[in-house]
């Protein structure tokens, strides 16, 4: 106690106070959905009846569940690499270009982050079914709803980390005889990578949670998970959604952990490592 | 080792005109000095030479051949920047070799390349430190490093020691100054540090709002500026204005007040132009006794004296104008005090002489 850090001392006690509430309140609701998927009861109740293993063993039996849970992770997987390249596209775009109107395509990309997602969804499935260019209701449709979702969190992240970008290190890269792309492959996209895995796991982790966007453009023969679940617990109200809600939070948790593990806030900030 | 040839280099920027109609030839193996104020266009030159922006308009050749149509990578150019640009994600041996492969060399090449470069910049030992790790000048010797490893055919330097300090850069000023001479390698260098320019440098071009102010050796600029603005920019100097009262051969008059002064001709002066006389600090002497009658010389009023370590430096009262002299300490010179009387006298061959009739070069 003796030894806290002096930043810490000088925030005020009510902010420690709410922040602890406001944890609470956004953890409270994965603790209902751990303990309700190891309920050992027949049905989704809290506080469950018993424990038991019983609907993880369901979760790993069921073909919709677990189809659907790897569905999901390949639709994130496909989504978090398209917005990566289109993200640093634009973002470097956005950032180094002094063409006009740039600010209004920024407002343009950055605005799915703003919008309902069930807007975009409608919007976008209105758009393949009236323009009859046969993405309603396929995987490119999907993942170009997804993509739209995602690269906001990209954008915000490279371009955090382009805005202090030291151009010379650029310039001296080609003046030492690396083209455009070499010099971008070997200078700035290590130096960005922080920014590019924080970037990269969002577009993963809003893709693979996906439901407003995801409920209009889902092709019929694949569901991705969050659609599963819904569509399972307006018939039944067993506890293998829940099941498969604790496999979900573990994936989201597991790339939380690794992405902390390789980079951190700190240097996320500091692209420059001045 | 290349020679350099601007011709009629425009840069624009909007409305702006950065750098204005500048040419000039830089000869091989010469150290060129692109000095004046921030803003002056001295930079931006620099970078279109390396290839980093754009020219509006004119030419640059090296060796006789117009580069601007190359991007960077093509021109082989080494280019040393002020805050030295080490990549952070590599230590000093990755930063040296990033050149060396690109140039697609053996594993054992680079080794031995980077090895003697390191050793040529006294880093030999320190290949796995990191730039977080590095003082300034050890960053400066591994920036060059890296550049000379390549063998570049000119070397650009863009205001290299202005982030280090004072001891520091003055050593530093003397080692590249060294470095460059033995290899010969033809350097242009960008600085705001007109002592950087004069010490280092062949011939410097002052610059001032995009143009070439004047073009010569240190001791051209130095003793014979050109204008008000090189007079005043290089160095310290006390202005005089005054009349061409008579002109002879080798020397002329001129007359401030009603007081006449002796200064060395100059061809494009005429009797009745206006001009000032420009006189070095270190070349205005004051005196108490009677001063010498070849010199010229007159009474003036001790304004101010600052002491600064090795010299005094006095701002005198002379005829109602401002004169600086400074005088090393120790010389057996007097010691005078604010408000004093004294005489100053300064030798004709020192007066140098500006035309301000035709122009206006004030500032």
């Amino acid at each position: 106690m003796a030894s806290k850090p002096y930043s810490e001392a000088l925030i005020p006690g009510a902010f420690k106070w709410i922040s602890g509430l406001t944890l609470f309140i956004l953890l409270a609701p994965m603790v209902v959905v751990i303990l309700s998927g190891l309920n050992a009861g027949e049905f989704l109740t809290f506080p469950p009846e018993g424990l038991s293993l019983r609907w993880i063993e369901a979760f790993f039996a069921s073909d919709i569940f677990l189809g659907a849970y790897f569905y999901s992770l390949i639709i994130a997987l496909i989504t978090m690499v398209i917005s990566l390249i289109l993200g640093t596209a634009i973002s470097l775009f956005l950032i180094r270009s002094t063409a006009l109107g740039r600010n209004m395509i920024r407002a343009v990309v950055m605005a799915p982050i703003m919008l309902p997602g069930i807007v975009i969804g409608l919007a976008l499935y209105l758009f393949y079914i009236s323009s009859d260019i046969g993405l309603a209701r396929t995987q490119a449709g999907l993942v170009i709803g997804h993509v739209l979702v995602t690269c906001p969190y990209v954008i915000g992240m490279v371009s955090a980390a382009l805005v202090g970008f030291d151009r010379s290190l650029e310039e001296a890269a080609r003046s030492l005889g690396a083209s455009r792309w070499t010099t971008f492959r070997k200078i700035t996209m290590p130096m960005i990578s922080p920014a590019l895995i924080a970037g990269g796991v969002f577009a993963f982790i809003v893709s693979f949670g996906q439901f407003d966007v995801s409920l209009f453009l889902t092709p019929p023969n694949n569901t991705p998970l969050p659609i599963a679940l819904y569509s399972s617990l307006r018939y039944t109200f067993e506890p293998t959604a829940a099941a498969a809600g604790i496999f979900a939070i573990a994936l989201v948790v597991v790339s939380m952990v690794i992405t902390a593990k390789i980079t951190s806030l700190r240097r996320l900030t500091a692209a420059t490592y001045k | 080792m290349s020679n350099v040839s601007l011709k009629n280099l425009v840069k624009t920027y909007g409305q702006t005109k950065a750098v204005d109609d500048v040419s000039v030839d830089i000869e091989e193996g010469e150290f060129f000095s692109l000095l004046g104020p921030s803003g002056c266009g001295k930079s931006t030159t620099l970078r279109m030479i390396a290839g980093f922006e754009s020219i509006t308009s004119g030419e640059i050749e090296l060796d006789g051949q117009g580069v601007s149509a190359l991007p960077p990578e093509k021109r082989d150019i080494g280019f040393v920047f002020q805050n030295y640009a080490i990549f952070p994600h590599m230590n000093v041996f990755e930063n040296i070799a990033f050149g060396l492969r690109l140039r697609k060399l053996s594993e054992t090449e680079i080794k031995q390349k980077v090895g003697a470069a390191l050793e040529q910049v006294g880093m030999a030992g320190l290949e796995h430190r990191m730039q977080r790790e590095m003082s300034g000048g050890q960053q400066q010797r591994v920036a060059l490093a890296r550049v000379l490893v390549t063998e570049p055919r000119i070397l650009l330097l863009d205001e290299p020691l202005s982030a280090l300090d004072k001891n520091l850069r003055e050593e530093m000023k003397f080692w590249i100054k060294e470095l460059q001479a033995n290899l010969g390698i033809t350097t242009i260098y960008v600085t705001h540090d007109q002592g950087e320019a004069l010490t280092m440098s062949d011939r410097i071009a002052v610059m001032k709002d995009g143009k070439i102010a004047q073009l010569g050796t240190p001791r051209e600029i130095y003793q014979k500026p050109k204008d008000v603005f090189v007079a005043k920019f290089i160095g310290d100097s006390s202005l005089l204005e005054g009349r061409i009262a008579a002109m002879a051969d080798d020397k002329c008059t001129i007359q401030i007040g009603d007081r006449e002064f002796q200064a060395a001709a100059r061809a494009d002066l005429k009797l009745g132009d206006t001009a000032q006389i420009v006189m070095r600090p270190e070349h205005v002497r004051i005196t108490t006794q009677e001063p010498d009658p070849d010199w010229n010389s007159g009474g003036a009023v001790v304004l101010a004296v600052s002491y600064q370590g090795a010299s005094l430096r006095y701002e005198l009262d002379f005829m109602g104008q401002s004169v600086i002299s400074e005088s090393t300490v120790g010389h057996g010179g007097p010691e005078l005090d604010t408000g004093q009387s004294v005489q100053v006298m300064w030798h004709p061959a020192h007066a140098w002489l500006l035309n301000t009739g035709k122009e206006d070069h004030a500032g």
